[in-house]
């Protein structure tokens, strides 16, 4: 199937192995050749099992992201105490104060 | 010294009955000796005798202490200032938060003692304490060591269910992983309302679903540490602000008239005509007790939950396990590479299995061209399922099924299962925490000679009706 599809039909779905390669580029995951089978195998069976939902009607539902009603998440704006430079670099592998990271280019 | 429950030990302390720190090395010292049963992720040692002089001198110093020396432990994905949190991951080793979760700053400040982090499958990431991080060795069940403790709380319940000193264990549920060691193990597993806790501090795995509550002997324990640890907190945009009552007062409210709807779907799925018998047994004397018992059914729950929570759960894992790629915290190697390169290293070396598999079906549920007939579509069917709760909590103070379909499997039987059979374990706990709901697990009783146990779920914020239960059925 098209790779860059939109579908909102679940039984269009499927995870290819180039979609698999795909999705684990985004995630940063490199399989090896026996964790691609496995996944393969085992992603068509969970897949199976989520297009159940494409029985439950929901056309005149909303989604709900959240179990419960949200009041306003937002605290006031106003300064706090906040982490020193020491605590912020304690985990971390620092040089000169900054946090060490891979090459961006 | 070992009383009754957790009123009597903090009341014994308080009169000076026990020493602390003389206590507070056995229980370490008890830890230690249960090594092999892998229920720790790491020990507080210094740091809880530490507290232990700390707790001491602010009782010398005439202050009053609701958990006064209490020992808890401590799930291994909520931090704990200053000991290692890995969340049972290897790529979080090395870890050491330099603040504490709000529950369990609530518990210090109550005058508890964190003595040790409890092993747990990696972020949460199973039903069975199986699915552990890289060189990790999964808990083994306090009665049978050919067995599992249950998941994703392994070490929580294991532990709870085998230590003869007085402890609560701070655990974490995210589609069941409270309720399910806790049957498995014959203790109290209690999760509250999503929202009533603070979430602050959790190392998350879904964060719309993720939610600390407590593995305890009793729920009259459980009762006491939700005391502590429930109310608003402002580091946690969706904690709530909704009034904490008094829970001790419910243990001893009674049952009479309380109306407990039995879910009649939830019993022809498989679940052991023994352990259906056991809860059975149960309601019968609740209903000797004034309570009236109906059938009710959820069949959207029983037929979507499954697919519904796997689908937001792991959308959510996907993004809430992106952060974690060998920089900042935990696991750092050598960065001479490129970006792109070393986060792909990292993060392959050190999630497990089922960990990469959740990555992957989530990322693929959010990935343009999906989203919408899979991860928008799973949170409209969780909305479905909220109005299927939301109508029967009309009729019903409480909802009762098994909390889980059959006891405590081998290891040999858990690494058999497929991806689906694994995930349809989860098929009696993951409605409550889909839709938020506050539900406990209580011991009804041995099938086999292993534990099983009886759900109760209530209503949002209604807590008390399940200490209303527990408390009549402890007291029976």
């Amino acid at each position: 199937m098209n790779t860059n599809a939109t579908t909102n039909n679940q039984n269009e779905i499927a995870l290819t192995e180039e979609m698999l390669k795909r999705v684990c580029n985004n995630a940063k995951l490199q399989l090896t050749e026996q964790e691609t089978a496995t996944f393969l195998k085992d992603t068509e069976e969970v897949l199976n099992a989520f297009r159940t939902l494409s029985q439950a009607d929901i056309t005149k539902t909303e989604p709900a992201f959240q179990p419960i009603p949200l009041p306003a998440v937002l605290r006031e704006d106003a300064p706090q105490p906040s982490l020193t430079q020491e605590d912020a670099l304690s985990n971390a592998i620092a040089i000169n104060g900054h946090i060490k990271g891979p090459r961006a280019i | 010294m070992t009383t009754q429950n957790i009123r009597e030990f903090v009341d014994a302390v308080q009169r000076g009955e026990i020493s602390l720190i003389e206590h507070c090395h056995n229980i370490l010292n008890e830890t230690v000796q249960a090594e092999d049963k892998n229920y720790f992720a790491s020990y507080a040692g210094s740091l809880a005798i530490a507290q232990a002089k700390n707790i001491q001198q602010r009782l010398n110093a005439g202050e009053h202490l609701p958990l006064a020396g209490l020992p808890i432990t401590v799930k291994d994905n909520i931090c704990v200032k200053g000991i290692e949190a890995t969340a049972g991951s290897k790529i979080l080793k090395g870890y050491h938060p330099i603040f504490n979760a709000t529950a369990v700053q609530k518990l210090i400040d109550a005058g508890a003692i964190i003595i040790a982090k409890t092993a747990m499958d990696e972020f949460g990431f199973g039903s069975f304490g199986t699915n552990t991080g890289v060189g990790i060795s999964p808990a083994v069940h306090p009665l049978d060591n050919t067995r599992v403790c249950g998941g994703s709380s392994s070490g929580a319940a294991g532990w709870t269910a085998l230590t003869k000193h007085n402890h609560a264990a701070l655990a974490e549920s995210t589609g069941g992983s409270i309720v399910n060691p806790a049957s498995f193990c014959g203790v109290a597993g209690f999760c509250p309302t999503y929202g009533r806790v603070s979430r602050y501090g959790i190392i998350d795995y879904a964060s719309s679903l993720d939610k600390i509550g407590t593995i305890t002997k009793t729920a009259n324990d459980a009762s006491i540490i939700l005391q502590t640890i429930a109310g608003h907190d402002t580091s946690d945009g969706t904690s709530s602000n909704t009034n904490v009552p008094d829970y001790n007062s419910a243990l001893c409210a009674g049952v009479n008239k309380l109306r407990i709807g039995i879910v009649q779907d939830a019993l022809g799925i498989g679940v052991d005509e023994q352990i259906q018998q056991r809860c059975s047994q149960v309601t019968k004397k609740l209903e000797s007790n004034g309570v009236i018992i109906e059938p009710v059914t959820l069949p959207l729950t029983l037929k979507f939950g499954i697919s519904t929570y796997y689908l937001l759960a792991l959308a959510e894992a996907s993004t809430n396990l992106a952060k974690l790629c060998g920089m900042r915290y935990g696991i750092q190697e050598n960065m001479n590479t490129g970006f792109n390169e070393y986060f792909t290293r990292i993060r392959s070396a050190n999630f497990v299995t089922e960990a990469k598999r959740r990555i992957i079906l989530g990322t693929f549920a959010r990935m343009s061209g999906y989203r919408d007939a899979l991860y928008i579509r799973a949170a409209k069917v969780r909305n479905l399922i909220l109005q299927e709760y939301a109508h029967a909590f009309k009729n019903y103070d409480a909802l009762c099924t098994p909390t889980m379909p059959f006891v405590a499997p081998k290891f040999t039987e858990v690494s058999r299962l497929t991806p689906n059979q694994t995930y349809a374990a989860d098929i009696l706990t993951v409605g409550p925490n889909l839709a938020g709901l506050p539900h406990m697990s209580i011991p009804c009783g041995t099938v086999q000679k292993l534990p099983c146990g009886i759900m109760f779920t209530a209503n949002h914020f209604d807590e008390e009706t399940l200490f209303k239960i527990g408390g009549a059925l402890e007291h029976a």
